[in-house]
């Protein structure tokens, strides 16, 4: 073997091509102008597609900028006390919460006892099977969700009806109906989204180590303490993190809402997104669409933060 | 306190399908029936109270199953266990006073140390400062006590071991079971807990069955020794007769650092007189060796023949070999060797009484040694089985 020959590394290789005497020429000789100057594409094009938007969106909230408007006057915080003043959105926040809390508690639960359930199924085969099958709702757009469940629970023509009829059950209109969208909606989501959890949870059950379930049953811990000293304290950062991207998630939620229900019946399923789609967006008034977006970053900003101080930033494991 | 006795146990994984059944012939060197894949064949033997008892191998001969089996966290498929005259085939493990420690040490990661020790006393609701008496008392034998708040991420790997041990011994079991304890440790401290645990061993005296994979744990703890390969018991007995008197090949090879050396060979008898050929040089055996193997009724036959690399001495005329490689290791230098009939052998020397041992054995240096004759030990070649006892 060449000793003699230097080994090649990325300082000696610049050195070499003469990259070095250009970055010299160029004033950026020490490793922080370089590294700056290296990542400065990449800030750019984030300033770009994440900051601009976002200073945007705070400038326009305190304009009453509408797009069919020429002028556009700044008018301080008058979208943000028109938006509190309004009852109809104070009431979408009440329903979005309503929603989130709702979704998120159905979601976890079944989520958890799924996975408890399909991670105790001793044959892998049927293991396998049951996890792929119960992924599958997670998989579909949002779209071919809303459409099938809006065919499934047509007032008309839908199944569910015709299977209620023939057991001379009451049918419902169940998007038109204010008792019945808002917890068809729960529904739809925690039907859609609790494959998540249960993804999360069952791949956090299948981290924890067999010798602790082993030593608690030598300690005489039955299927109760088990699951209370040795599963649940082993899925505490796996639940608030599940927890906390779901409230996220779901506090955003504008696409089912949407598609299935509009919002209606008589705002019975108006969340924040869809307040702001109706009196921001439709109406062209982007000011106070503006203002409804910063309120509600806030709320999932603050909803985020109690996760992660409480639940994430606690886990002893 | 308790003597274990196990009856012919036996444990048989059923295999689910024949694509499965396939795989583990081919992929493993399991033993495969059409029950399924038996990790324990047979397993007969009585631990007497007290004892300390090693269960040692290579990995996957059923060391670590039997112990499950003795705990009771896998199911027993034939044969009986029996702890303190109970038999324990169906009780569950909570309910056969025993006690466990694992190799990942198996702590409760939320808990103390306090509450890791005192969690099954918890369960079995031990009152209040009884469990406090124990725990504290355990603590002070670990040596443990300043460490009964913190949690086990907060400690190192051999703290972590003594809680593990600190919670086996707040239960005061009658059967105290290790499953490999010290193989996440580093050469150090395995060697420092190894001495933790001979002691630990006379203070609480009771009885205990210790798994592992190394030999010099296995020598240097057990009362008596079990070594197993393939799910089947190859011979009991204590560290000296292992090591002196080995059953067969695989106990004479797994059995001593470095590790026993083999020679193909033949053994000779004339009359009441045996003597051994190999690599060209006859060697008569002692007289008590010949004895033996008139007693056993061998004669003249291919053999193999094994020879510990610490009785293997050089002389001037013997088997001739070049050195291959050299380790220096202060008082002693292992000397690989090739002989003349391409057989590879280890030599310990002692360096005490040689000049500059490493140049004497430098690569391609010719090397002739001998052994002892008294020493040596017989095979059958075919089966391997010991030709003496």
């Amino acid at each position: 073997m060449d000793n003699k020959r230097p080994a090649v590394t990325t300082d000696n290789y610049l050195e070499q091509s003469g990259f070095m005497k250009l970055l010299g020429r160029l004033g950026m000789r020490n490793s922080r102008s370089f590294a700056i100057t290296m990542m400065l594409p990449t800030l750019l094009f984030m300033l770009f597609m994440t900051v601009y938007p976002m200073l945007s969106t705070v400038w326009y909230s305190l304009t009453n900028f509408r797009l069919l408007k020429a002028e556009t006057d700044f008018i301080g915080i008058n979208n943000f006390i028109q938006l509190f003043s309004n009852e109809y959105f104070r009431d979408s926040i009440w329903v979005t919460v309503k929603f989130t809390l709702f979704s998120v508690f159905f979601e976890m639960l079944l989520g958890l006892l799924l996975a408890l359930y399909v991670n105790s199924i001793q044959q892998k085969m049927i293991q396998k099977t049951m996890r792929i099958t119960m992924l599958l709702p997670y998989l579909f757009p949002t779209v071919t969700v809303c459409l099938s469940w809006t065919m499934m629970l047509s007032a008309n023509y839908g199944v569910i009806n015709q299977w209620l009829n023939a057991l001379s059950l009451p049918t419902y209109n169940w998007f038109a109906d204010v008792h019945t969208a808002f917890p068809m909606l729960v529904i739809i989501d925690v039907w859609q989204n609790t494959p998540f959890v249960f993804l999360l949870i069952y791949a956090a059950l299948q981290a924890i180590p067999q010798d602790q379930y082993k030593a608690a049953k030598i300690d005489g811990a039955g299927v109760r303490n088990t699951f209370w000293y040795v599963t649940l304290p082993n899925l505490k950062t796996a639940l608030a993190l599940c927890a906390m991207l779901r409230t996220i998630d779901t506090f955003r939620i504008f696409d089912k809402v949407n598609l299935l229900t509009g919002g209606g019946p008589s705002g019975a399923t108006t969340t924040i997104s869809q307040y702001i789609y109706n009196y921001g967006i439709k109406t062209l008034k982007f000011g106070l669409g503006s203002a409804g977006a910063l309120v509600m970053t806030i709320i999932v900003l603050i909803l985020a933060s109690i996760y992660i101080k409480n639940a994430l930033r606690n886990n002893n494991g | 306190m308790a003597e274990v006795i196990l009856k012919h146990v036996k444990k048989i994984y059923p295999v689910a399908s024949r694509k499965e059944r396939e795989f583990e012939e081919t992929e493993s060197n399991l033993h495969v029936t059409n029950e399924g894949v038996v990790a324990v064949e047979d397993f007969d033997m009585t631990i007497a109270d007290r004892e300390f008892i090693v269960l040692v191998g290579p990995s996957g001969c059923g060391k670590s199953t039997t112990l499950n089996m003795i705990a009771g966290l896998e199911s027993i498929t034939s044969g009986e266990l029996y702890i303190d005259g109970v038999l324990m085939n169906n009780v569950e493990p909570q309910h056969r006073d025993i006690a466990m420690v694992f190799q990942s040490y198996a702590l409760y990661p939320h808990m103390t140390v306090y509450e890791n020790m005192s969690f099954s006393l918890k369960l079995k609701k031990v009152p209040k400062d009884e469990i406090d008496r124990r725990v504290k008392e355990a603590a002070e034998i670990l040596d443990i006590t300043q460490y009964l708040n913190r949690k086990p991420k907060d400690l190192s790997g051999g703290q972590r071991q003594r809680v593990a041990i600190g919670r086996a011994i707040v239960r005061h079991p009658k059967v105290f079971l290790m499953d490999e304890p010290l193989s996440n440790l580093d050469a150090k401290l395995r060697n420092q807990m190894r001495a933790e645990i001979i002691s630990l061993r006379h203070r609480i005296d009771t009885t205990f069955v210790y798994v592992t994979h190394d030999q010099t744990e296995a020598m240097t703890l057990g009362d008596r020794i079990v070594i197993m390969k393939e799910g089947v018991v190859q011979q009991i007995g204590t560290s000296q007769e292992v090591f002196e008197k080995p059953v067969n090949t695989f106990v004479a090879g797994f059995i001593g650092t470095p590790q026993m050396n083999f020679f193909n060979g033949e053994l000779k008898r004339e009359g009441d007189s045996y003597s051994i050929k190999t690599e060209g040089v006859e060697i008569a055996l002692s007289s008590d060796k010949c004895e033996r193997l008139i007693k056993n009724n061998i004669g003249s036959q291919k053999i193999t023949i094994g020879v510990r690399p610490e009785h293997i001495s050089l002389c001037d005329e013997g088997i001739n070999s070049k050195v291959e490689v050299s380790e220096m290791l202060g008082s002693t230098i292992h000397v690989h060797v090739s002989t003349d009939g391409n057989e590879k052998v280890i030599l310990v020397i002692q360096t005490m009484d040689l000049n500059e041992p490493t140049k004497m054995f430098a690569s391609g240096k010719p090397v002739t040694f001998t052994f002892n004759p008294k020493l040596v030990h017989l095979f059958d070649s075919e089966t391997g089985h010991n030709l003496e006892y």
